[in-house]
């Protein structure tokens, strides 16, 4: 915003917020809209809820560094597939806003599916968007307190559940359930249940529209991914234009009129109160509210509907619109290909690591017998969701004996660090170091195989 | 981004090794992430700041 002063420009970051009523909305954008948020508010609530194989179907457990999503653990060695899929999820943002403009925004963003909420519980509790304006400009008094009251409570409390679940993705849920009412909540998971469940009345019950217009990066650069073939909202100024009422029976091209009645609805619904007929606007979700209300006058008027619709640049200056085009195309294909890839490995990788380590004390220890000693730490660790027997071979020497008894078991998910003890004959050293192998297989499921290599330190001169 | 930054580099390196180098030893995993995460949501906070600043200045000229 600029204002003048004192005959300089000076720019202010932040322009006076006037409060938006935005109306209740029917029809097919809606539906999809709720549909949209029915299963993503339904996924995050109920999840925690759901164990598969004794654990928390989706928990990413810090404290012991390990992510465990549907059949999957993740631990931190597989850190690459974190980094795949934020790679996937930015293709796929630049694929759908390339394809259909700001579809992310307007059916799916946590802003959006949480504001929707928080306006569903405004309008039960204040009413329709007229009552709640009538409200806004009442006197104060103890009816008006009183819903308000009732509002504000109703948001806190589904705040508060909110950030109650968001605490049980990293803390399983039934535990933080007995916490909670035992009052033994811990000082971080209670300061991360308050923080979200703030952030979440603060972004949705208050902050609503501001957050797209000056918090959220991609409103601004999402421009940059749009191109004359992207379907965006737009308003059919040549059909719509000049604007008027009028009554139902009334010919427009009599009056001189545009199929536009200017009833203004389009500005009413939107969310971030703005007029789609000025053009695309960066402020513009994509929630296609305002094509919604549209057609519902359109058909009251008896005029065919898609005034606003979803469109391409090139369809409304009469050029042909391509939809599979290039970019489309590229997107398309490394999408896929990087999300097969990465469910391909994920889906191979193997369900056990071996590791071992030297014990750095002493390079060998000889025996009364002769013997030539090495010593170890050997870390497996069962990245499987079931328990396994393990059975260790070490090559690399003949006659090496291991002090390892098999079988080894390592329960699911577990790291087991055990000291391991290697002998062997000083005849069988040709070698002052010599590389040895490390071969553990799971007993019942020979297919679960792993090898890791070490050295053998025996004398200079054997 | 804090949420991608805090999630690749605490995956390659553990955050309490991290806070035992700086002499905090009896930290909490909880913690130690809740730390890192706001220290990265703070330098993009910065990041952004220095833009409008630099892009004021930039425009004033």
């Amino acid at each position: 915003m600029a204002t003048e002063q004192n005959g300089s420009i000076e720019s202010t970051l932040f322009e006076k917020r006037k409060k938006l009523y935005p109306r209740e909305v029917h029809g097919l954008f809606a539906k999809l809209r709720i549909l949209g948020i029915t299963v993503l508010l339904g996924l995050y609530y109920l999840l925690p809820w759901i164990n598969l194989n004794e654990h928390q179907i989706v928990l990413l457990d810090l404290p012991a560094r390990k992510f465990y999503i549907f059949h999957w653990i993740f631990w931190p060695q597989d850190f690459i597939y974190l980094a795949l899929l934020l790679i996937c999820a930015a293709f796929a943002l630049f694929l759908f806003t390339a394809l259909a403009g700001r579809l992310w925004c307007g059916y799916a963003c946590p802003q959006t599916v949480w504001t929707e909420v928080f306006l569903w519980i405004e309008r039960k509790v204040e009413g329709s968007r007229s009552q709640q304006m009538k409200l806004d400009k009442q006197a104060n008094s103890l009816n008006k307190f009183r819903i308000k009251a009732t509002k504000h409570t109703l948001w806190v409390i589904f705040a508060a559940f909110t950030g109650f679940t968001f605490v049980g993705f990293f803390t399983p849920i039934r535990e933080l359930s007995t916490s909670i009412m035992n009052f033994q909540l811990g000082p971080w998971e209670t300061f991360w249940l308050i923080f979200y469940s703030l952030a979440t009345y603060g972004n949705a019950g208050w902050l609503r529209e501001q957050v797209c217009m000056y918090m959220c990066p991609y409103a601004r650069f999402q421009s940059a991914m749009l191109d004359k073939n992207s379907l965006v909202i737009s308003y059919d100024a040549l059909r719509g234009e000049p604007r008027g009422s009028r009554k139902k029976r009334q010919d427009p091209v009599a009056k001189n009129l545009g199929s536009c009645v200017d009833c203004t609805l389009c500005v009413q619904v939107c969310p971030t109160g703005i007029d789609i007929r000025d053009g695309l606007q960066y402020e513009c979700i994509g929630c296609a509210a305002c094509i919604d209300v549209c057609d519902d006058v359109m058909e009251k008027m008896d005029y065919p509907s898609g005034l606003i619709k979803y469109t391409t640049e090139n369809s409304l200056d009469g050029k042909p619109t391509k939809i599979l085009r290039a970019r489309v195309i590229i997107y398309t294909l490394l999408l896929i290909s990087i999300l097969a890839g990465v469910i391909y490995s994920i889906e191979t990788r193997d369900s056990v690591a071996l590791n071992i380590l030297r014990d750095r004390n002493a390079l060998y220890r000889e025996g009364y017998d002769g013997t030539i000693s090495n010593s170890y730490t050997i870390k497996i660790l069962n990245m499987d969701l079931i328990e396994h027997r393990y059975k260790i071979d070490v090559s690399g020497i003949d006659g090496l004996e291991s002090s390892i008894v098999d079988p080894i078991y390592v329960g699911a998910g577990q790291v087991l660090e055990a000291p391991l003890l290697l002998s062997a004959q000083p005849e069988a050293l040709h070698n002052p170091s010599i590389k040895i192998t490390l071969s553990l297989r799971a007993s019942e499921y020979p297919s679960i195989t792993t090898e890791s290599e070490g050295r053998f330190i025996g004398p200079l001169d054997p | 981004m804090a949420c991608a930054l805090s999630g690749i580099i605490f995956s390659a390196i553990d955050p309490l090794l991290i806070a035992a180098e700086m002499g905090f030893n009896d930290l909490s995993y909880l913690a130690a992430y809740s730390i890192g995460f706001f220290f990265f949501w703070g330098v993009c906070a910065w990041s952004g700041l220095f833009s409008i600043i630099f892009s004021r200045a930039a425009s004033n000229k």
